[in-house]
């Protein structure tokens, strides 16, 4: 999916500001509930609607470039595998052992971060960023 | 047995891991490929892709309203 700049910028501004009036709402209320519903709903359309994009290119047939660089690239980015096993096994060890305390998990430390209204926008809006991302990668 | 600084230490040392391989890609100008791509490549993949949209749905309900 491409957007021009103009809607680039006034669709960061107003996630932006919907971050902030996110860090207005407590957990386990029905405010939180509905402002975390929102990006939810336009998560699934706009995911709706980019898969439909993307089947419509892959009828196109691929350029030579694209189907020769794919390989090498796919071969390098095994490595990531390591550190993402590594921090699912490590919550999975916090997860299981008690008390939380001594043992956080990546929610409670998350939990540290959403007790300031700074850093509950901050966690937010990180959080719409990397559903955008996702949605229209 | 394992205490609370311990815990945090081996986190840290995660995210260091993390921001150091995504600096790797920066700097190697796409010669190894970031979390980002890699994220990407899997997005190329219907069932990736919705894996990822779901797992991300759930990270906001859990983390922002239960």
């Amino acid at each position: 999916m491409t957007l021009g700049r103009w809607w680039m910028g006034a669709i960061a501004a107003l996630g932006f500001v919907y971050a902030v009036l996110a860090s207005f709402t407590r957990p386990f209320t029905g405010g939180a509930d509905v402002v975390t519903a929102v990006p939810l709903v336009v998560a699934v359309l706009v995911t709706a609607r980019s898969t439909w994009e993307l089947r419509r290119s892959h009828e196109r047939e691929p350029a030579v470039g694209e189907i020769d660089a794919a390989p090498r690239r796919k071969r390098r980015g095994i490595v990531w595998t390591a550190p993402i096993l590594a921090g699912a096994g490590w919550e999975l060890y916090c997860f299981v052992n008690l008390p939380r305390a001594a043992h956080p998990t990546l929610s409670s430390l998350l939990d540290i971060l959403d007790a300031t209204r700074a850093g509950k926008a901050v966690a937010f809006a990180s959080w719409l960023v990397l559903g955008w991302f996702l949605v229209t990668v | 047995m394992i205490g609370r600084h311990t815990t945090l230490i081996v986190w840290a040392v995660l995210g260091a891991v993390v921001v150091a391989g995504q600096l790797t890609a920066v700097l190697s100008k796409g010669r190894f490929p970031g979390l980002g791509t890699v994220v990407g490549r899997v997005t190329t993949y219907r069932v990736g892709r919705y894996l990822l949209v779901v797992a991300w749905m759930w990270l906001g309900w859990h983390a922002f309203a239960r």
